[in-house]
């Protein structure tokens, strides 16, 4: 099975009402706020240690199956930027994807360097909905190990 | 008013040849940065006007969303913390890689 490193777009950022544990790093956030500040149409974003995916791509991870993740809310907010500017871009449905798996071994994964790392089956699941501004590259596992 | 009209007007009211709502306001010192170095800046700080920057709205995915966005999220995963410095050191390094794609253009 092959691994890739994807960098989602951002669509935005974590808001006032986060709550994280900063004694550890990555932290651990155990309440997110995500404020969304422009929509660029892919099914995975991140603001820094989060992912979110659409509820279209949560129902079609569940049919594929995976390991290394699992679903909680999110609460959204929207920016004065967006309500101003992008006020007729229809936001989808997210959820937070909390990543917990193994890179290289589950289908999504956290490297030692802090990126994200997913199955080749399970990025093309997203790939196909959607992914158009990330950036994938191959993860090679005995980078993990030198 | 309030909110990003108030800011593009800070913003744009000294610059007679744009037009606000063609922009989005892009925070120099992410607004974000208030979650995740609590105590580092104030709100007045992050929404001064030496903090922001117009982007225009076909550059707000690509240049916005992606590339600064992915440069601060890079600072993150490498500071587990940071000084007021670091965070003022990356906006410098942000303002003079992409400043001449902002209007007004910073760095020009």
């Amino acid at each position: 099975m092959e691994y890739f490193y994807v960098d989602p777009v951002s669509a935005g950022g974590m808001d006032r009402g986060t709550v994280m544990d900063r004694s550890v790093h990555p932290p651990i956030v155990s309440k997110l706020v995500y404020q969304i500040d422009g929509w660029p149409g892919d099914v995975l974003i991140e603001s820094f240690p989060c992912f979110l995916v659409t509820e279209e791509a949560k129902r079609a991870l569940i049919k594929a199956g995976f390991s290394g993740a699992t679903f909680a809310d999110v609460e959204i907010t929207i920016s004065d930027n967006f309500r101003d500017v992008f006020s007729n871009v229809k936001l989808p449905p997210l959820v937070w994807l909390k990543v917990d798996g193994k890179a290289g071994r589950d289908d999504f994964g956290i490297a030692s360097n802090l990126h994200l790392v997913m199955s080749e089956r399970i990025l093309d699941v997203l790939d196909e909905l959607g992914l158009p501004l990330a950036s994938f590259k191959p993860f090679d596992d005995r980078e993990e190990h030198s | 008013m309030g909110g990003i009209k108030k800011l593009s007007q800070d913003l744009f009211g000294r610059n007679a040849n744009l037009n606000a709502s063609d922009y989005v306001v892009h925070h120099g010192i992410e607004q974000q940065v208030l979650e995740k170095y609590p105590g580092l800046f104030t709100e007045q700080e992050i929404n001064s006007i030496e903090n922001l920057r117009g982007i225009r709205g076909e550059f707000d995915t690509n240049l916005h969303q992606k590339v600064i966005k992915g440069e601060w999220s890079d600072f993150y995963r490498s500071h587990p913390i940071a000084t007021r410095q670091q965070v003022i050191d990356k906006v410098t390094e942000i303002d003079k890689k992409y400043g001449r794609l902002f209007d007004p253009p910073i760095g020009e």
